[in-house]
């Protein structure tokens, strides 16, 4: 916290903020957040960088802000996808969830439901029969990350996520006879 | 037979994958097992399992992969921030740290903001003592109105619902003619409970409006409670006496009222 009289970071603090603010609040947004929320995880950030003001040590304060900034968004992921997991469970026959539940889709008959859950068990075995390595790099290709995303998130390099999208296609093809679109 | 793919089914194919994920490697890694692993700092077994997560939780995945921006946005971008936007984002830093007097040997930047702090505090203080001079009368008012008597206005004897001839007929409609309104809830039956609560319930909200600290039984076993005339607008109410016997209560009688608006003059 600030504490009242001063501190002898306040100036400092504040050349940080005023130089950094956009950048953080930049980071959050890059990240899929609205602008209010993306001003209040800015602010957390600079807050928890203030209390630690003692801790920095060099001259260029930005590897730290972006470690702290970092830190917030992975909580704040984390947390929803806990809650996810976590969410309140109704009972099936809630009278309340009659009025609340959307109307069916219109159904395919039973002959296409069973071809099309025929072709996501095919799909799914041919997936989960990659090594581990090609399965991850080319999960995470489906899901839209760009290449050198997955080479950060999988810790690999470049030609190694390469070459496992490689070679795991074209194992899906031989499987599948088609190539994933 | 189906063979082809479409966007649907691999969405298909990739909500059972990591629902399977999620099931079997059970919650997201920690932030700081992420951090942990971002540095190279995890047995081999651990970073496998930290990205098999990665890979069951893309939303996180997302998070950890997105890299900093390497310079700020520009005019016109959406995410751009003009100056006086990160002028006011550091006052209310320090407003929700209150630093009120944390830049007073400041100049330049410093100093705007120490100008604006001495303002605010100013105009807070001038604010307070105004709010206490108007309490500090108030107070002064009431407490000279509380030491002279008054009379109570007449009073509406309840009688518990279901002695009336009719459980949930409401009894005569009661229309207050003062300020304040005097129930007196008498109870009728068992009366050995340690203590009583009352509550006052709106029947058409279902709302609880007041209720009663505990209370001890009286000599006449009724309960006389003032309620001001304006708390209860027309419509039909319930008072409701618990019986208390240590931590356990029950209920002993309602008491269903009407009231009724004088009609304008």
């Amino acid at each position: 916290m600030i504490v009242d009289g001063g501190s002898p970071y306040d100036e400092r603090f504040e050349a940080i903020y005023r130089k950094c603010y956009a950048r953080v609040f930049r980071y959050f947004r890059t990240n899929r957040i609205a602008d209010d929320e993306a001003h209040d995880l800015s602010q957390d950030t600079f807050k928890r960088l203030y209390e630690r003001m003692d801790q920095i040590r060099n001259d260029d304060p930005w590897p730290f802000l972006a470690t702290i900034a970092k830190t917030i968004l992975l909580n704040r992921v984390r947390a929803r996808q806990t809650q996810k997991r976590s969410a309140t469970m109704v009972e099936i026959d809630d009278p309340e969830l009659l009025f609340a539940e959307p109307a069916a889709p219109a159904e395919l008959d039973y002959a296409d439901r069973q071809a099309e859950e025929a072709l996501w068990e095919r799909v799914r075995r041919a997936v989960a029969s990659l090594p581990p390595g090609q399965c991850e790099a080319l999960r995470l290709w489906i899901e839209g990350f760009q290449y050198n995303e997955i080479t950060k998130i999988l810790g690999i390099s470049m030609d190694a996520v390469k070459s496992r999208l490689r070679d795991a296609k074209r194992f899906l093809r031989e499987q599948l006879g088609e190539k994933p679109s | 037979m189906k063979t082809t793919m479409n966007r649907s089914d691999w969405q298909a194919v990739r909500d059972a994958m990591i629902a399977d994920d999620r099931a079997s490697l059970g919650e997201p890694p920690s932030v700081d097992e992420l951090l942990a692993y971002e540095r190279g700092e995890l047995s081999k077994e651990n970073a496998e399992r930290v990205q098999q997560l990665l890979v069951a939780y893309p939303e996180l995945a997302r998070a950890y992969a997105t890299p900093f921006p390497s310079d700020d946005a520009k005019p016109g971008d959406s995410d751009y921030l003009a100056g006086d936007v990160i002028d006011r984002q550091l006052i209310a830093f320090r407003a929700g740290n209150r630093s009120s007097a944390a830049n007073v040997d400041g100049d330049g930047s410093n100093g705007r903001l120490l100008q604006f702090w001495l303002r605010a505090s100013a105009s807070v203080a001038a604010i307070a003592a105004t709010v206490a001079i108007v309490f500090g009368a108030m107070l002064w008012r009431t407490r000279t109105e509380l030491l002279r008597p008054h009379v109570l206005p007449e009073a509406a004897i309840l009688t518990p619902d279901g002695r009336r001839g009719g459980a949930e007929q409401p009894q005569a409609a009661i229309t207050p003619a003062g300020d304040s309104l005097l129930l007196v809830v008498s109870l009728v039956g068992p009366t050995d409970y340690e203590t009583y609560r009352l509550e006052l319930v709106s029947t058409e909200s279902h709302k609880r409006l007041w209720s009663s600290d505990p209370l001890r039984a009286t000599i006449s076993n009724s309960f006389n409670v003032e309620v001001p005339s304006r708390a209860l607008p027309a419509g039909t109410y319930q008072v409701i006496a618990y019986g208390l016997r240590g931590n356990a209560q029950e209920q002993v009688a309602t008491y269903t009222i009407g009231i009724r608006r004088p009609p304008s003059p």
